[in-house]
Protein backbone atom coordinates (compact mmCIF):
# COMPACT_ATOMS: atom_id res chain seq x y z
CA UNK A 1 0.00 0.00 0.00
CA UNK A 2 3.28 2.16 0.35
CA UNK A 3 4.54 4.57 -2.18
CA UNK A 4 8.76 4.53 -2.87
CA UNK A 5 10.39 7.29 -1.76
CA UNK A 6 11.14 8.31 -5.35
CA UNK A 7 7.98 9.12 -6.45
CA UNK A 8 7.73 11.97 -4.35
CA UNK A 9 10.92 13.06 -5.85
CA UNK A 10 8.86 13.79 -8.98
CA UNK A 11 8.04 17.45 -6.65
CA UNK A 12 10.71 20.11 -5.77
CA UNK A 13 9.08 20.47 -2.79
CA UNK A 14 9.31 17.00 -1.42
CA UNK A 15 12.34 15.83 -3.24
CA UNK A 16 14.24 18.89 -0.53
CA UNK A 17 13.11 17.15 2.40
CA UNK A 18 15.10 15.60 4.88
CA UNK A 19 15.39 11.31 3.55
CA UNK A 20 13.62 10.40 6.92
CA UNK A 21 10.71 12.67 6.31
CA UNK A 22 9.93 11.36 3.13
CA UNK A 23 10.53 7.96 3.92
CA UNK A 24 7.77 7.85 7.00
CA UNK A 25 5.56 10.37 4.58
CA UNK A 26 5.75 7.08 1.72
CA UNK A 27 5.27 4.69 4.21
CA UNK A 28 2.04 6.15 4.59
CA UNK A 29 0.99 7.06 1.49
CA UNK A 30 -0.65 4.87 -1.38
CA UNK A 31 -0.76 6.09 -5.19
CA UNK A 32 -4.75 6.82 -6.37
CA UNK A 33 -6.08 7.50 -9.89
CA UNK A 34 -8.60 9.41 -10.83
CA UNK A 35 -10.96 9.51 -14.32
CA UNK A 36 -11.77 13.00 -15.68
CA UNK A 37 -15.20 14.25 -14.23
CA UNK A 38 -14.78 12.47 -10.82
CA UNK A 39 -15.08 13.90 -7.62
CA UNK A 40 -12.07 13.99 -5.48
CA UNK A 41 -13.46 15.63 -2.73
CA UNK A 42 -17.43 15.74 -2.93
CA UNK A 43 -19.07 18.56 -2.18
CA UNK A 44 -20.45 19.14 1.43
CA UNK A 45 -17.77 16.48 2.93
CA UNK A 46 -15.07 17.47 4.63
CA UNK A 47 -12.34 15.58 3.52
CA UNK A 48 -10.41 12.66 5.62
CA UNK A 49 -7.24 12.43 3.28
CA UNK A 50 -4.52 15.18 2.00
CA UNK A 51 -4.53 14.33 -2.25
CA UNK A 52 -0.65 15.01 -3.46
CA UNK A 53 -1.07 15.48 -7.66
CA UNK A 54 1.42 13.95 -9.44
CA UNK A 55 -0.27 14.01 -12.63
CA UNK A 56 -3.60 15.42 -14.54
CA UNK A 57 -5.32 19.11 -13.49
CA UNK A 58 -8.06 19.07 -10.79
CA UNK A 59 -10.38 21.69 -10.49
CA UNK A 60 -12.03 23.52 -7.29
CA UNK A 61 -15.92 24.20 -7.87
CA UNK A 62 -17.73 26.37 -5.93
CA UNK A 63 -21.52 26.43 -5.60
CA UNK A 64 -22.35 30.28 -4.00
CA UNK A 65 -25.94 30.57 -2.60
CA UNK A 66 -27.80 31.66 -5.76
CA UNK A 67 -26.95 28.30 -7.41
CA UNK A 68 -23.97 29.72 -9.30
CA UNK A 69 -21.11 27.43 -10.07
CA UNK A 70 -17.48 29.06 -10.42
CA UNK A 71 -14.23 27.23 -11.05
CA UNK A 72 -11.97 28.87 -7.82
CA UNK A 73 -8.41 27.49 -8.20
CA UNK A 74 -6.72 24.81 -10.75
CA UNK A 75 -4.78 22.47 -9.22
CA UNK A 76 -1.84 21.36 -11.03
CA UNK A 77 0.99 18.35 -10.20
CA UNK A 78 2.69 19.10 -7.40
CA UNK A 79 0.25 20.90 -5.48
CA UNK A 80 -1.34 19.80 -2.51
CA UNK A 81 -5.43 19.25 -2.09
CA UNK A 82 -7.30 18.51 1.14
CA UNK A 83 -6.35 21.81 3.15
CA UNK A 84 -9.46 21.28 5.19
CA UNK A 85 -8.51 18.06 7.21
CA UNK A 86 -6.79 20.30 9.09
CA UNK A 87 -9.26 22.75 10.49
CA UNK A 88 -10.66 20.97 13.67
CA UNK A 89 -14.08 21.99 13.10
CA UNK A 90 -14.26 21.19 9.18
CA UNK A 91 -17.94 22.22 9.05
CA UNK A 92 -19.66 21.74 5.21
CA UNK A 93 -18.44 23.35 2.26
CA UNK A 94 -20.08 24.22 -0.82
CA UNK A 95 -16.73 23.18 -2.53
CA UNK A 96 -15.99 19.69 -4.64
CA UNK A 97 -12.53 18.91 -6.30
CA UNK A 98 -13.06 17.61 -10.07
CA UNK A 99 -10.45 15.56 -12.13
CA UNK A 100 -10.45 17.74 -15.33
CA UNK A 101 -8.54 14.95 -16.55
CA UNK A 102 -7.04 11.71 -15.57
CA UNK A 103 -4.94 11.99 -12.35
CA UNK A 104 -2.79 10.52 -10.91
CA UNK A 105 -2.18 11.10 -7.35
CA UNK A 106 -0.46 10.24 -3.87
CA UNK A 107 -3.32 10.27 -1.05
CA UNK A 108 -2.36 10.11 2.86
CA UNK A 109 -4.87 9.86 5.82
CA UNK A 110 -5.51 12.55 8.04
CA UNK A 111 -4.42 10.24 10.95
CA UNK A 112 -1.53 9.16 9.10
CA UNK A 113 -0.34 12.90 8.17
CA UNK A 114 -0.38 14.12 11.97
CA UNK A 115 1.66 10.64 13.12
CA UNK A 116 4.15 11.53 10.77
CA UNK A 117 3.88 15.43 11.30
CA UNK A 118 4.84 14.76 15.15
CA UNK A 119 8.23 12.87 14.34
CA UNK A 120 8.81 15.16 11.50
CA UNK A 121 7.23 18.20 11.39
CA UNK A 122 9.28 19.28 8.09
CA UNK A 123 6.49 17.52 6.33
CA UNK A 124 4.07 20.20 7.46
CA UNK A 125 6.17 23.25 6.57
CA UNK A 126 6.68 21.81 3.20
CA UNK A 127 2.68 21.85 3.13
CA UNK A 128 2.28 25.20 4.65
CA UNK A 129 4.36 26.88 2.18
CA UNK A 130 2.06 24.93 -0.27
CA UNK A 131 -0.65 26.14 1.18
CA UNK A 132 0.66 29.62 1.40
CA UNK A 133 1.49 30.30 -2.18
CA UNK A 134 -2.19 28.82 -2.86
CA UNK A 135 -3.44 31.93 -0.39
CA UNK A 136 -1.46 34.33 -2.32
CA UNK A 137 -2.55 33.11 -5.80
CA UNK A 138 -5.89 33.38 -4.43
CA UNK A 139 -5.47 37.05 -3.02
CA UNK A 140 -4.55 37.64 -6.38
CA UNK A 141 -7.69 36.95 -7.88
CA UNK A 142 -9.84 38.08 -5.34
CA UNK A 143 -8.14 41.61 -6.20
CA UNK A 144 -8.66 40.95 -9.96
CA UNK A 145 -12.22 39.61 -9.56
CA UNK A 146 -13.12 43.11 -7.52
CA UNK A 147 -11.09 45.63 -9.32
CA UNK A 148 -10.04 44.37 -12.47
CA UNK A 149 -12.42 44.10 -15.89
CA UNK A 150 -12.41 41.26 -17.84
CA UNK A 151 -10.06 41.34 -20.39
CA UNK A 152 -7.31 41.91 -17.68
CA UNK A 153 -8.99 38.56 -15.68
CA UNK A 154 -7.98 36.29 -18.42
CA UNK A 155 -4.90 37.86 -19.22
CA UNK A 156 -3.61 37.07 -16.25
CA UNK A 157 -5.27 33.68 -16.10
CA UNK A 158 -3.42 32.96 -19.67
CA UNK A 159 -0.40 34.35 -18.13
CA UNK A 160 -0.67 32.11 -14.92
CA UNK A 161 -0.65 29.35 -17.60
CA UNK A 162 1.37 30.36 -20.19
CA UNK A 163 3.86 27.41 -21.20
CA UNK A 164 6.75 29.19 -19.28
CA UNK A 165 9.64 26.35 -20.87
CA UNK A 166 9.61 27.14 -23.94
CA UNK A 167 11.99 29.36 -26.54
CA UNK A 168 11.68 32.44 -24.61
CA UNK A 169 12.58 34.10 -28.32
CA UNK A 170 9.07 32.58 -29.15
CA UNK A 171 6.87 35.10 -29.66
CA UNK A 172 3.74 32.63 -29.21
CA UNK A 173 3.97 30.09 -26.64
CA UNK A 174 1.43 27.29 -25.68
CA UNK A 175 -0.65 27.22 -22.81
CA UNK A 176 1.15 24.58 -20.07
CA UNK A 177 -2.22 22.57 -19.77
CA UNK A 178 -5.13 23.05 -21.74
CA UNK A 179 -8.48 25.14 -20.60
CA UNK A 180 -11.25 25.59 -22.65
CA UNK A 181 -13.31 28.68 -22.64
CA UNK A 182 -15.89 27.29 -20.29
CA UNK A 183 -13.18 26.76 -17.86
CA UNK A 184 -11.73 30.18 -18.36
CA UNK A 185 -14.60 31.75 -17.94
CA UNK A 186 -15.73 29.80 -14.56
CA UNK A 187 -12.70 30.76 -13.64
CA UNK A 188 -12.51 34.24 -14.03
CA UNK A 189 -16.04 35.18 -13.72
CA UNK A 190 -17.93 35.92 -16.54
CA UNK A 191 -20.19 34.18 -18.89
CA UNK A 192 -19.05 31.79 -21.29
CA UNK A 193 -19.67 34.00 -24.13
CA UNK A 194 -18.38 37.06 -22.99
CA UNK A 195 -14.99 35.11 -22.46
CA UNK A 196 -14.81 33.79 -26.60
CA UNK A 197 -15.44 37.16 -27.21
CA UNK A 198 -12.38 38.60 -24.92
CA UNK A 199 -10.53 36.03 -26.55
CA UNK A 200 -11.03 37.17 -30.03
CA UNK A 201 -10.41 40.82 -28.71
CA UNK A 202 -6.71 39.69 -27.56
CA UNK A 203 -6.20 38.10 -30.75
CA UNK A 204 -6.85 41.19 -32.83
CA UNK A 205 -4.61 42.86 -30.20
CA UNK A 206 -1.81 40.41 -30.90
CA UNK A 207 -1.77 39.16 -27.36
CA UNK A 208 -2.67 35.37 -28.04
CA UNK A 209 -3.51 33.19 -31.08
CA UNK A 210 -6.86 31.56 -30.99
CA UNK A 211 -6.19 28.23 -33.53
CA UNK A 212 -2.79 26.21 -33.93
CA UNK A 213 -1.73 22.84 -33.76
CA UNK A 214 -0.45 23.57 -30.67
CA UNK A 215 -4.01 24.74 -29.10
CA UNK A 216 -4.30 28.55 -27.99
CA UNK A 217 -0.95 30.21 -27.82
CA UNK A 218 -0.10 33.49 -25.81
CA UNK A 219 2.28 36.17 -26.33
CA UNK A 220 3.31 36.87 -22.65
CA UNK A 221 5.09 40.11 -23.33
CA UNK A 222 2.27 41.09 -24.99
CA UNK A 223 -0.73 39.92 -22.07
CA UNK A 224 2.02 41.01 -19.37
CA UNK A 225 1.27 44.55 -21.07
CA UNK A 226 -2.37 44.71 -21.32
CA UNK A 227 -2.27 43.23 -16.86
CA UNK A 228 -0.03 46.27 -16.59
CA UNK A 229 -1.63 48.88 -17.80
CA UNK A 230 -5.28 47.43 -15.98
CA UNK A 231 -7.10 48.30 -19.19
CA UNK A 232 -7.49 47.12 -23.31
CA UNK A 233 -9.37 50.28 -23.88
CA UNK A 234 -7.85 51.03 -27.46
CA UNK A 235 -6.55 54.45 -26.27
CA UNK A 236 -4.34 53.47 -23.94
CA UNK A 237 -2.71 51.05 -26.57
CA UNK B 1 11.31 42.44 24.46
CA UNK B 2 10.81 38.73 24.94
CA UNK B 3 7.15 37.84 26.59
CA UNK B 4 7.69 35.62 29.16
CA UNK B 5 5.51 36.96 32.32
CA UNK B 6 2.47 34.75 33.12
CA UNK B 7 -0.07 37.34 32.69
CA UNK B 8 1.25 38.28 29.57
CA UNK B 9 1.17 34.24 28.61
CA UNK B 10 -2.60 34.14 29.39
CA UNK B 11 -3.38 37.26 27.47
CA UNK B 12 -1.30 35.52 24.46
CA UNK B 13 -4.00 32.46 25.31
CA UNK B 14 -7.28 34.24 25.70
CA UNK B 15 -8.78 34.91 22.25
CA UNK B 16 -6.30 33.90 19.71
CA UNK B 17 -7.09 30.56 17.70
CA UNK B 18 -2.98 30.18 16.97
CA UNK B 19 -1.91 29.22 20.37
CA UNK B 20 -5.36 28.14 22.31
CA UNK B 21 -5.29 24.46 21.62
CA UNK B 22 -1.49 24.12 22.23
CA UNK B 23 0.18 22.39 25.02
CA UNK B 24 1.54 24.71 27.83
CA UNK B 25 4.81 23.89 27.04
CA UNK B 26 4.69 24.44 23.67
CA UNK B 27 2.76 28.50 24.58
CA UNK B 28 5.37 29.10 26.91
CA UNK B 29 8.11 28.21 24.14
CA UNK B 30 6.41 30.97 21.82
CA UNK B 31 5.71 33.74 24.62
CA UNK B 32 9.67 33.25 25.42
CA UNK B 33 10.22 33.91 21.64
CA UNK B 34 7.90 36.85 20.80
CA UNK B 35 8.10 40.11 21.26
CA UNK B 36 5.29 43.11 21.32
CA UNK B 37 5.32 44.97 18.73
CA UNK B 38 2.77 48.42 18.62
CA UNK B 39 1.97 50.32 15.37
CA UNK B 40 0.29 53.64 14.73
CA UNK B 41 -2.81 53.72 12.73
CA UNK B 42 -1.56 53.98 9.15
CA UNK B 43 1.86 52.03 9.74
CA UNK B 44 2.44 49.16 7.62
CA UNK B 45 2.53 45.97 9.58
CA UNK B 46 4.29 44.50 6.38
CA UNK B 47 5.17 46.70 3.42
CA UNK B 48 4.11 45.65 -0.28
CA UNK B 49 7.19 43.86 -2.18
CA UNK B 50 9.27 43.41 0.91
CA UNK B 51 9.46 39.56 2.40
CA UNK B 52 8.35 39.05 5.60
CA UNK B 53 10.22 36.82 8.07
CA UNK B 54 7.85 37.50 11.09
CA UNK B 55 4.82 36.32 11.87
CA UNK B 56 2.61 39.02 13.91
CA UNK B 57 -0.27 37.37 16.08
CA UNK B 58 -2.55 40.51 16.49
CA UNK B 59 -3.83 41.10 20.09
CA UNK B 60 -5.28 44.66 19.81
CA UNK B 61 -6.46 46.78 17.17
CA UNK B 62 -7.83 46.44 13.35
CA UNK B 63 -5.49 46.06 10.57
CA UNK B 64 -6.41 45.51 6.38
CA UNK B 65 -5.10 42.92 3.64
CA UNK B 66 -4.73 46.07 0.99
CA UNK B 67 -3.90 45.40 -2.71
CA UNK B 68 -4.12 47.69 -5.58
CA UNK B 69 -4.69 46.58 -9.43
CA UNK B 70 -2.48 47.79 -12.02
CA UNK B 71 -5.15 51.14 -13.04
CA UNK B 72 -4.63 52.19 -9.15
CA UNK B 73 -8.10 50.67 -7.35
CA UNK B 74 -6.82 50.02 -3.90
CA UNK B 75 -9.59 47.06 -2.00
CA UNK B 76 -9.54 45.52 1.01
CA UNK B 77 -9.36 41.82 0.78
CA UNK B 78 -9.14 41.03 4.33
CA UNK B 79 -9.41 42.40 7.67
CA UNK B 80 -7.59 41.07 10.57
CA UNK B 81 -8.92 41.74 14.07
CA UNK B 82 -7.49 40.80 17.61
CA UNK B 83 -6.74 36.99 17.33
CA UNK B 84 -5.79 37.04 13.80
CA UNK B 85 -2.45 36.01 12.40
CA UNK B 86 -0.70 38.21 10.05
CA UNK B 87 1.89 36.94 7.68
CA UNK B 88 0.57 33.41 7.42
CA UNK B 89 3.58 33.19 4.19
CA UNK B 90 6.10 33.68 6.68
CA UNK B 91 8.09 29.99 6.02
CA UNK B 92 8.23 30.97 2.31
CA UNK B 93 12.01 32.76 2.52
CA UNK B 94 12.26 35.50 0.06
CA UNK B 95 9.12 35.66 -1.14
CA UNK B 96 7.80 39.32 -1.86
CA UNK B 97 4.11 39.94 -1.31
CA UNK B 98 2.28 41.99 -3.73
CA UNK B 99 -0.46 43.72 -1.08
CA UNK B 100 0.05 45.38 1.98
CA UNK B 101 -1.05 45.19 5.63
CA UNK B 102 -1.78 48.22 7.53
CA UNK B 103 -3.01 49.34 10.99
CA UNK B 104 -6.74 51.04 10.74
CA UNK B 105 -6.42 52.04 14.63
CA UNK B 106 -3.57 51.70 16.58
CA UNK B 107 -2.49 48.21 16.76
CA UNK B 108 -0.47 45.80 19.00
CA UNK B 109 0.70 42.38 18.18
CA UNK B 110 2.74 39.46 19.38
CA UNK B 111 6.08 39.08 16.54
CA UNK B 112 7.80 35.32 16.22
CA UNK B 113 10.31 35.51 13.80
CA UNK B 114 10.57 32.78 10.75
CA UNK B 115 13.88 31.06 12.76
CA UNK B 116 12.20 30.99 15.96
CA UNK B 117 9.12 29.34 14.95
CA UNK B 118 11.28 26.65 13.32
CA UNK B 119 13.45 25.90 16.14
CA UNK B 120 10.51 25.72 18.40
CA UNK B 121 9.08 23.51 15.92
CA UNK B 122 11.46 21.14 16.27
CA UNK B 123 10.82 20.14 19.23
CA UNK B 124 7.11 21.32 19.45
CA UNK B 125 5.67 19.91 16.55
CA UNK B 126 2.11 21.51 17.52
CA UNK B 127 3.64 24.78 16.73
CA UNK B 128 3.82 24.23 13.31
CA UNK B 129 0.64 22.21 13.14
CA UNK B 130 -1.21 25.23 15.07
CA UNK B 131 0.33 27.47 12.06
CA UNK B 132 -0.54 24.92 9.37
CA UNK B 133 -4.39 25.15 10.39
CA UNK B 134 -4.06 28.76 10.88
CA UNK B 135 -2.98 28.76 6.67
CA UNK B 136 -5.83 26.46 6.13
CA UNK B 137 -8.06 28.51 7.59
CA UNK B 138 -7.39 31.42 6.05
CA UNK B 139 -7.44 29.71 2.82
CA UNK B 140 -10.92 28.45 3.12
CA UNK B 141 -12.02 32.32 4.05
CA UNK B 142 -10.44 33.24 1.00
CA UNK B 143 -11.73 30.49 -1.54
CA UNK B 144 -14.76 31.53 -0.03
CA UNK B 145 -14.27 35.37 -0.78
CA UNK B 146 -13.32 35.00 -4.19
CA UNK B 147 -17.02 32.74 -4.62
CA UNK B 148 -18.83 35.87 -3.25
CA UNK B 149 -16.38 37.90 -5.36
CA UNK B 150 -17.27 36.47 -8.79
CA UNK B 151 -20.77 35.04 -8.00
CA UNK B 152 -22.79 37.48 -5.68
CA UNK B 153 -24.30 40.93 -6.52
CA UNK B 154 -23.43 44.27 -4.32
CA UNK B 155 -26.11 43.53 -1.11
CA UNK B 156 -25.80 39.56 -0.84
CA UNK B 157 -21.55 40.53 -0.87
CA UNK B 158 -22.30 43.39 1.92
CA UNK B 159 -25.40 41.14 3.82
CA UNK B 160 -22.65 38.60 4.25
CA UNK B 161 -19.84 41.03 5.59
CA UNK B 162 -22.04 42.26 8.40
CA UNK B 163 -22.74 39.07 9.44
CA UNK B 164 -19.57 38.22 9.62
CA UNK B 165 -18.86 41.22 12.18
CA UNK B 166 -22.46 41.44 13.92
CA UNK B 167 -22.40 40.73 17.35
CA UNK B 168 -23.39 36.75 17.63
CA UNK B 169 -23.21 36.49 14.01
CA UNK B 170 -24.52 32.74 13.88
CA UNK B 171 -27.86 33.34 15.83
CA UNK B 172 -29.81 34.61 12.90
CA UNK B 173 -32.23 36.70 15.33
CA UNK B 174 -34.24 40.03 14.93
CA UNK B 175 -33.37 41.46 17.47
CA UNK B 176 -31.05 44.69 16.28
CA UNK B 177 -27.24 44.16 17.48
CA UNK B 178 -23.94 46.19 17.25
CA UNK B 179 -21.12 45.10 15.02
CA UNK B 180 -18.39 43.87 16.74
CA UNK B 181 -15.69 46.57 15.47
CA UNK B 182 -16.79 50.01 13.37
CA UNK B 183 -16.90 49.37 9.69
CA UNK B 184 -17.05 53.10 7.96
CA UNK B 185 -19.03 53.11 4.80
CA UNK B 186 -15.28 53.43 2.72
CA UNK B 187 -13.97 50.40 4.30
CA UNK B 188 -17.32 48.16 3.54
CA UNK B 189 -16.99 49.62 0.20
CA UNK B 190 -13.43 48.28 -0.19
CA UNK B 191 -13.86 45.44 1.00
CA UNK B 192 -17.28 44.70 -0.88
CA UNK B 193 -15.87 45.56 -4.03
CA UNK B 194 -18.39 48.69 -4.83
CA UNK B 195 -18.00 52.33 -4.52
CA UNK B 196 -18.59 53.92 -1.74
CA UNK B 197 -21.92 56.09 -2.58
CA UNK B 198 -23.71 52.39 -4.37
CA UNK B 199 -22.77 50.78 -0.47
CA UNK B 200 -24.41 53.43 1.18
CA UNK B 201 -27.72 53.03 -1.22
CA UNK B 202 -27.15 49.57 -0.93
CA UNK B 203 -27.16 49.86 3.06
CA UNK B 204 -30.27 52.09 2.08
CA UNK B 205 -32.36 49.45 0.91
CA UNK B 206 -31.02 47.30 3.77
CA UNK B 207 -32.71 49.23 6.13
CA UNK B 208 -35.81 49.62 4.28
CA UNK B 209 -36.12 45.76 4.57
CA UNK B 210 -35.46 45.43 8.09
CA UNK B 211 -31.86 44.44 8.02
CA UNK B 212 -30.09 47.12 9.31
CA UNK B 213 -30.68 50.62 11.58
CA UNK B 214 -28.08 53.50 9.96
CA UNK B 215 -28.41 56.00 12.67
CA UNK B 216 -28.70 54.48 16.54
CA UNK B 217 -26.20 55.62 19.74
CA UNK B 218 -24.45 52.48 19.21
CA UNK B 219 -23.61 53.05 15.56
CA UNK B 220 -24.48 50.98 12.97
CA UNK B 221 -26.90 47.98 14.09
CA UNK B 222 -27.99 44.69 12.29
CA UNK B 223 -30.65 41.99 12.22
CA UNK B 224 -28.91 38.78 11.15
CA UNK B 225 -31.75 37.11 10.94
CA UNK B 226 -32.94 39.32 7.79
CA UNK B 227 -29.47 39.91 6.51
CA UNK B 228 -29.48 36.13 6.65
CA UNK B 229 -32.72 36.43 4.44
CA UNK B 230 -30.97 38.77 1.59
CA UNK B 231 -27.78 36.46 1.44
CA UNK B 232 -30.51 33.66 0.86
CA UNK B 233 -31.80 35.39 -1.91
CA UNK B 234 -35.01 35.48 0.22
CA UNK B 235 -35.73 39.72 0.05
CA UNK B 236 -35.46 41.27 -3.36
CA UNK B 237 -33.66 44.87 -3.10
CA UNK B 238 -34.58 47.31 -5.04
CA UNK B 239 -30.32 48.27 -6.05
CA UNK B 240 -29.83 44.50 -6.96
CA UNK B 241 -26.01 45.60 -8.16
CA UNK B 242 -27.29 45.20 -11.92
CA UNK B 243 -28.44 47.67 -14.05
CA UNK B 244 -28.20 50.35 -11.62
CA UNK B 245 -24.69 49.70 -10.42
CA UNK B 246 -21.80 52.18 -11.29
CA UNK B 247 -18.71 50.95 -13.28
CA UNK B 248 -17.19 49.89 -9.97
CA UNK B 249 -20.20 47.49 -9.20
CA UNK B 250 -20.39 45.74 -13.00
CA UNK B 251 -16.52 44.97 -12.56
CA UNK B 252 -17.16 43.03 -9.52
CA UNK B 253 -20.44 41.08 -10.87
CA UNK B 254 -19.40 38.65 -13.12
CA UNK B 255 -20.23 39.31 -17.26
Amino acid sequence: MTVAPELLDRCPALRDLPRESKSALAGVAREVHFEAGERLVSLLQPPSRLLILLEGLAKLVGVSESGVERILYVYRPCEIMGSRILLEESAEAPYEVIAMERIHAISIGKLDLMTVARDHPEVLVTIIQDFSLRLNNLTSRMLAAMAAEVPVRLSKLLLDFAETNSDPSNHLVPLSYPLTHESMAQIIGASRPHTSTVLRDLEEMGAVRRKSDRGLLVSPARLMQIVSEGTTHPGRE
Amino acid sequence: MAVTSDVVISDILSGCRLFDTLPLPARRALAEASRRVEFRRGERLISMGQPTDRLLVITEGLAKLVGVSPDGIERILYLYRPGDVAGPTVLLINFEHDYEIVAMSPVRALAVSRRELLRIGRTQPSVILALAREVSRLLAAMTDRVLQATSNEVPVRLSRLLLEFAVRPREFGAELVPLSFPLTHEVMAQIVGASRPHTSTVLRDLESVGAVQRRSGRGLLVRTGRLKDVVEGNVALRNGGGAGASTAERIAVPA
